[in-house]
């Protein structure tokens, strides 16, 4: 018996997944864990900092928050371009 | 440079001949400081002497350089397949969102490998070795052991890596089974396990 695929499926929706719905979708979550991954960074270095005080501490403390902003800043404009 | 004159008093008696190998010294590697100032940690007594900061070498993190270049071009290679399907994952400006994201993603694993190489240190003084190990963003472990309860210090040295930049891992032991510290990718392993077994001979023979 022949099978006519295209007729068969020719006419199936995807939706949300025809659109790149499920990619949108992981990437949010990715970018989510991402926001929180930089603040936990930074209580992180709070924890380190006491148990080893090393002279140039606050340069690195600097280059925690400024990555925090840029993540948080960078991770908008992503949402923002993939929904788009 | 470590002049005589920056090596403190105490330092300077011929029992401690470690010293010898660090006067003049060249290097301005900030993997391997010596006598260096502003260093604390929890429980230093006011008059423990820092004898060294040593950090790992920077090729310990080369899995997280690779990563780092790696991720961003993930997308560009999806955009380069994909270029004549339309409408796999929609618009082109999803392309550009994950070429962002895959940025931000390596901004953060750069970051966390600059973290990791900062407080992942062995701080070496003259009444114990201290080390810091920063297993990830979860996870870090402090270890601290007194010259006089450590029984063998060894060093390895494997691979081509360890060749070409002079690093290895050394095995610090005290009493009891199997090895209680393991400080690994330390740059010039031999100088430092010189070191070590100098303050330990010191510390055994009631001298520290």
């Amino acid at each position: 018996m022949d099978i006519n695929y295209t007729d068969t499926y020719g006419n199936l929706s995807l939706g949300f997944f025809s659109t790149g719905g499920f990619v949108k979708l992981l990437v949010g979550f990715i970018l989510f864990a991402i926001i929180l991954y930089s603040f936990m960074l930074i209580l992180k270095i709070r924890v380190l900092k006491d148990t080893v005080d090393i002279a140039e501490n606050s340069i690195i403390k600097t280059i925690i928050t400024f990555n925090l902003i840029v993540s948080a800043g960078g991770s908008i404009l992503a949402f923002i371009l993939i929904l788009l | 440079m470590v002049q005589e004159t920056n090596i403190p008093r105490k330092f300077r008696e011929k029992e401690f001949s470690f010293i010898e190998s660090f006067v003049n010294r060249k290097d301005k590697d900030k993997s391997f400081q010596i006598f260096p100032k502003n260093v604390q940690f929890v429980r230093k007594e006011k008059d423990e002497e820092i004898i060294l900061v040593i950090r790992k070498h920077w090729s310990a993190y080369a899995t997280h350089i690779f990563f780092a270049v790696v991720i961003p071009l993930i997308p560009l290679g999806l955009l380069f397949i994909t270029r004549n399907m339309s409408n796999i994952y929609g618009a082109s400006t999803v392309y550009l969102g994950l070429f962002v994201a895959s940025v931000v993603m390596s901004v953060n694993i750069i970051v966390t490998a600059l973290m990791q190489w900062y407080y992942n240190v062995a701080i070496i003084t003259d009444k114990r070795v201290v080390a810091l190990n920063v297993v990830s963003v979860f996870h870090h472990v402090y270890t601290e052991i007194l010259w006089r309860r450590i029984q063998d210090v060894s060093h390895d040295s494997v691979g081509p890596l360890s060749s070409v930049f002079d690093i290895g891992n050394i095995f610090i032991d005290t009493a009891g089974e199997g090895v209680d510290l393991t400080l690994t990718f330390i740059p010039k392993p031999r100088g430092v396990q010189d070191v070590i077994n100098n303050l330990v001979d010191l510390a055994h023979k009631g001298k520290l």
